[in-house]
């Protein structure tokens, strides 16, 4: 029955075809390492070599003429299995190394790499060979462009619930300027996002990396990961001009791509700052620094810059998801690491490598309860949610709030799961936060200085699903989960 | 002149009973039969059935013969195509065509670029919009028109009994508020039309209309005690049509509250969409309990735009009684006008009136610049240029024979000066002309100011 509501045939063919680009781009840190100090040669050619025979497979499976059009169900299907098949696949070179201790652990690096998480297994993160530093940046490198396209042309396609709110903002007359296939507008995306990365690899050199730290933390900064090269992160190279660089451009990182597009490409500066969603980051970044450096201020004795940098630092990286630390604040006052939690939610903009509920949807929620207040006060009054210039749809709404709801209800859930490995509370929730909405360190035990090496494989196993549940915006991986979806 | 009509809707029997009054020749095509009888019993005009978009059908009602086409069918299309249909048959015929759409403008920049020649687009809807949201700011005014590109104002007050007008001579009127700034164009009086002449008092109950350069408007509403910049705190509009919609645009610009009373959901869904400060409430604006619920009480003006008059007229009267200063009803149809000023609803606005207005306007052509009606079908404003032949140039105004029940409001020189004239102010060539006249006597007026008879 499935086979019918389901051309597996062409589900086959493109996951084989994705699998093949995996394995090809599992050739650079090949390349690499053949170039230099041929560490972990042989581990990146035989994962790239089984993950190739493996996409071969698929696509021998999948041959044939009659690749029809993607249909909806398959359509989700897929962008879910492509996402599995590239979490486990791109789990083979850690696998292959030494370096990771077990299978489970290579699954919830590589996971943590390509939903651009940066939730990391190894304590010891120095110790790590170089093909594999490259390997766990590049991966939230691809990771990163696979959420862009997947927010602006992918989801909008299959009309899932939650990204109704793409639709809205990408059906109204702004977008029209972006260009109208597919194809193209990824094409665009492509270029923008590698000439960002230049960017900033360029900076970071001048400001003192190396220039393979420099293309590491490049990929991913852009990508909103947060693997580092460091196991002290940014703070090992105790620079405040790469700080400074770092923190810009993880703001970047977490706007939205097309705006990105209507600024550097268009020449359309004003509908930039017109729009409500940088607004509110804007406002919403800089108004967490102030408060997070005025309570820190006042218990730490740093100077004022040093304050203000690690503050607005640290509200930049979790704002944008990325996870790159530059202090430890699983030591500051509860009041801040509270705080920090909040800003996991929030997340950046939609459209951007981002994870996280998304500023937007933060924006039009207080637009629902505020409606809901005047709706109290004018019973027979009628109000429509905005988004910009453009009405959101009632329907967009409902799925807007149901994917808050959901995203809740994965976090209690997932939460008890953890908890009932046996870990403490603020770990247990902290974990579950930062992994569903993509930010990587959390608080206690997984905090900035810690690391998810200790829980157990259980939980890490809970952890890979909420980080990929997460990453596709919960409704895609979570319908699989339905009777609805495999039903006629 | 031969006129012809695309439509025969009552704004085409409106015009067309005017215009044949007037003296025109007038064909009149309409697709519904029972219409077509109506008209062809009430009317002295030739009536042809027929689709207004078919060419056969023009060219059977001999379309080719025509001095002057207009197009005011229900339906733009229908409008366009008549008019693409009228400019190949008839392409010396002056035409003029309804558009009931807000992009008004934009078609008639396409169809110039198209090159069909259109002499006039209709758009009521905006003309109403304008005048509603004047009578709504400017305070204590029932009425405001404006004449030669907003150079000359028309307002309207009510003169209550304890005015200190009541009793003034309308020749002492200018003095009170300057010579040559302000005059009494018309008074309403006990429903009847006056233009006013020598010897005419001001009474108490009287309507009337004073016509000002728009540089005095201010000082003369502030000498009559109204004027200023009102606080307009709150605003209802009942009726979410196309002109509700845009009125509360045209406010929410003002920034004045706005509550926007629609009965179709869907219909609020797009309003709420569409507007901004705008509250839209989902209920019936023409019932008391929904006004008194949603706080009618205190508020600076209440219109009632719905489609069903009666309604209109009841819930201002409503309105009115719940000491709301300002109302404004759409009306329909003609016979209610008088109805609405027996029960002292001064302002109303009916979108087949201001139509009419702007086809004779159309009609005139000639010299006159544009026709306002005031209150109910009898008397006019008229806005005239004059030419070199007229027989009333360079004479002071005392000494001219107007036909009767004729003023001359104001007169805008070529240079763009205003003068609100007495009886020694002279007409001069190239003039435009304020004037106030009886319907009756429109044709002998015209003919002695533009023809120079």
């Amino acid at each position: 029955m499935v086979i019918k509501l389901v051309n597996l045939r062409t589900v086959a063919w493109v996951l084989g075809s994705m699998l093949a680009a995996l394995g090809a781009s599992m050739l650079v840190p090949y390349v690499y390492s053949l170039a230099t100090d041929h560490h972990d040669q042989a581990t990146m050619l035989r994962a790239g070599l089984t993950t190739v025979a493996f996409a071969l497979l698929l696509m021998f499976l999948g041959r044939g003429r009659e690749h029809r059009d993607l249909h909806h169900r398959e359509g989700i299907l897929l962008v879910s299995l492509i996402w599995i098949a590239i979490c486990l696949f791109g789990a083979l070179p850690f696998y292959f190394s030494s370096s990771y201790p077990s299978f489970t652990d290579a699954v919830f690096e590589s996971t943590s790499g390509f939903t651009t998480t940066g939730a990391t297994v190894i304590a010891d993160v120095d110790g790590l060979s170089r093909p594999l530093h490259l390997w766990r940046s590049f991966s939230h490198w691809l990771g990163g462009m696979g959420i862009v396209l997947l927010g602006v042309a992918i989801l909008p396609l299959l009309g899932q619930g939650g990204s109704a709110l793409y639709r809205a903002e990408f059906s109204g007359a702004a977008s029209e300027r972006m260009s109208p296939r597919i194809v193209e507008t990824a094409r665009a995306l492509w270029r923008l996002y590698l000439l960002f990365t230049l960017v900033e690899m360029t900076l970071l050199m001048l400001a003192g990396m190396s220039g393979f730290d420099a293309l590491c933390h490049a990929f991913s900064t852009l990508g909103t990961g947060g693997f580092s090269t460091r196991t002290a992160s940014i703070a090992g190279f105790d620079s405040p001009l790469i700080e400074y660089i770092v923190i810009l451009f993880m703001f970047l990182a977490g706007v939205s791509f097309i705006q990105h597009y209507r600024f550097w490409i268009e020449g359309h500066p004003g509908s930039v700052i017109r729009d409500y969603e940088f607004r509110a980051y804007l406002v919403m970044t800089l108004a967490a620094t102030v408060l997070v450096a005025a309570v820190l201020g006042a218990v730490d004795e740093m100077p004022v810059e040093q304050t203000l940098r690690t503050a607005m630092f640290q509200v930049v990286s979790i704002m944008s998801t990325t996870g790159f630390v530059t202090a430890d604040y699983g030591v500051w006052p509860p009041l801040l690491q509270l705080m920090l939690l909040m800003l996991m939610f929030a997340g950046g903009c939609t459209g951007s490598t981002a994870g996280g509920l998304k500023i937007a949807r933060m924006v039009l929620m207080l637009r629902v309860v505020q409606r809901d207040f005047r709706r109290l006060a004018e019973p027979q009054g009628v109000f429509r949610i905005r988004a910009g210039d453009e009405v959101l749809p009632e329907l967009a709404v409902t799925g807007l709030l149901n994917l808050v709801f959901l995203a809740l209800m994965l976090m209690i859930l997932a939460s008890l799961l953890i908890a009932a490995t046996g870990v403490d509370l603020v770990t247990a929730v902290s974990a579950v936060i930062a992994c569903q909405f993509n930010i990587g360190p959390g608080l206690g035990a997984v905090g900035p200085v810690g690391n998810y090496g200790e829980l157990s494989e259980f939980a890490k196993w809970v952890l890979s699903f909420c980080m990929i549940a997460g990453r596709l915006e919960f409704y895609t991986l979570l319908v699989l989960l339905t009777g609805f979806f495999w039903s006629r | 002149m031969r006129i012809y009509f695309a439509g025969g809707g009552r704004c085409a029997e409106y015009v067309a009973r005017r215009l044949i009054r007037e003296g025109h020749d007038l064909v009149l095509l309409d697709h519904d039969a029972g219409r077509c009888r109506h008209l062809g019993e009430n009317l002295d005009a030739r009536i042809v059935h027929g689709d207004a978009s078919s060419i056969e059908d023009w060219r059977r009602a001999g379309l080719e013969d025509a001095d002057m086409f207009t197009a005011c069918t229900g339906v733009d299309a229908i409008n366009v195509m008549a008019c693409m249909i009228a400019n190949d048959i008839a392409p010396t015929a002056l035409k003029a065509i309804r558009l009931r759409t807000p992009e008004h403008r934009q078609w008639r920049e396409t169809l110039d670029r198209l090159g069909l020649r259109v002499d006039r687009v209709v758009h009521p809807e905006s003309d109403m919009v304008n005048r509603i949201k004047r009578v709504i700011t400017v305070r204590g005014v029932t009425d405001i028109r404006n004449f030669a590109d907003d150079r000359v104002n028309l307002f309207s007050l009510n003169l209550a009994a304890d005015n200190d007008l009541v009793g003034t001579p309308v020749d002492d009127f200018p003095k009170l508020m300057g010579v040559g700034e302000a005059q009494i164009g018309v008074i309403f009086r006990a429903n009847q039309a006056i233009i006013p002449g020598p010897g005419d008092r001001l009474a108490a109950g009287d309507q009337i209309y004073v016509v000002t350069c728009s540089e005095s408007l201010n000082r003369s509403l502030e000498l009559l005690g109204l004027g200023g910049a009102p606080q307009v705190r709150q605003v209802f509009i009942v009726g979410g049509g196309e002109v509700g919609l845009e009125l509360a645009r045209a406010l929410e610009q003002d920034r004045i509250p706005v509550k926007l009373f629609e009965q179709d959901a869907e219909r609020c869904d797009y309003l709420a969409g569409e507007l901004h400060s705008s509250i839209v409430i989902n209920d019936d604006g023409t019932s008391q309990d929904v006004l008194l619920q949603e706080g009618i009480e205190g508020i600076d003006a209440f219109i009632a735009l719905t489609g069903d008059e009666d309604a209109n007229l009841i819930a201002c009267l409503l309105a009115r009684r719940l000491h709301v200063d300002k109302v404004v009803p759409l009306v329909t149809s003609i016979n209610y006008l008088e109805l609405a000023q027996l029960l002292g609803i001064n302002t109303t606005v009916n979108p087949r009136i201001k139509a009419a207005d702007a086809l004779f306007e159309f009609v005139r052509k000639g010299g006159v610049l544009s026709v306002r009606s005031l209150g109910e079908d009898t008397v006019e404003a008229i806005e005239l240029a004059v030419p070199e032949s007229s027989v009333y140039i360079d004479r002071p105004l005392g000494d001219i024979d107007l036909p009767a029940g004729t003023r001359v409001g104001a007169i805008v020189r070529p240079n763009g000066t205003v003068f609100i004239p007495d009886s020694s102010t002279s007409i001069g060539a190239g003039d435009r002309v304020v004037l106030f006249t009886n319907k009756g006597a429109v044709r002998e007026l015209e003919r002695k100011i533009l023809v120079g008879e």
